[in-house]
């Protein structure tokens, strides 16, 4: 029994809420500070998985990110 | 029912753009919207900011924002204006924006509310 229940605790995960449907803020591509904590050191567009946003808003942003290095407001890479 | 819309146009120019070039990119803008039964709602600049990479010979350049009722058709000309002067527009891009969103653009520029722009 106790070992099950150790079991159980290593593999607990934290249900993830999406950060834009708790906050109901809006996604632009314009809003650049908020659009770089979504993006990583390489300047990769973070994956879902360590973002935690829902499908929706994942996808609203990664097209937020993508126009805004068209416009030169956040780079496509770090070899610029 | 023609097809109306709302978009934002965000456009870079070189830094070293004297206000008299912006002045006329800005009318020929103008003029494009007023040809296709538009209303400019709001028009101002947006911000000076260091590029995050190079274009062409520049590192820095002014961004300025344009937010319009217009027919769809509009766009177009507003855009191949915007190419026209590519010597000192660098880029551009046009969005569709939602209704209520322009309409606050336009109860803000109309109260004189001058904010620097949202970073």
């Amino acid at each position: 029994m106790e070992r099950e229940n150790t079991k159980e605790k290593k593999f607990f995960v934290r249900k993830k809420v999406c950060r834009f449907c708790a906050e109901a803020t809006e996604i632009d591509y314009k809003r650049v500070d908020l659009l770089s904590q979504f993006i990583n050191e390489r300047k990769k567009i973070v994956p879902r998985r360590s973002s935690g946003l829902c499908a929706y808003h994942q996808r609203e942003l990664s097209s937020a990110i993508k126009r805004a290095r068209v416009m030169a407001l956040l780079p496509f890479t770090v070899l610029h | 029912m023609m097809d109306v819309g709302y978009y934002e146009t965000l456009y870079l120019t070189r830094p070293d753009l004297t206000e008299d070039e912006l002045n006329k990119v800005q009318g020929r803008l103008k003029e494009a919207i007023s040809n296709h039964e538009g209303e400019i709602f709001k028009s101002q600049k947006w911000a000076d900011r260091s590029l995050a990479y190079r274009i062409g010979k520049y590192n820095k350049g002014t961004y300025h924002i344009l937010v319009y009722k217009s027919l769809r058709s509009a766009v177009s000309e507003v855009e191949k204006n915007l190419r026209f002067f590519g010597g000192d527009v660098l880029r551009f891009m046009t969005v569709r924006i939602k209704e209520e969103a322009a309409l606050r653009e336009r109860a803000a520029s109309e109260s004189g509310a001058h904010e620097g722009g949202v970073q």
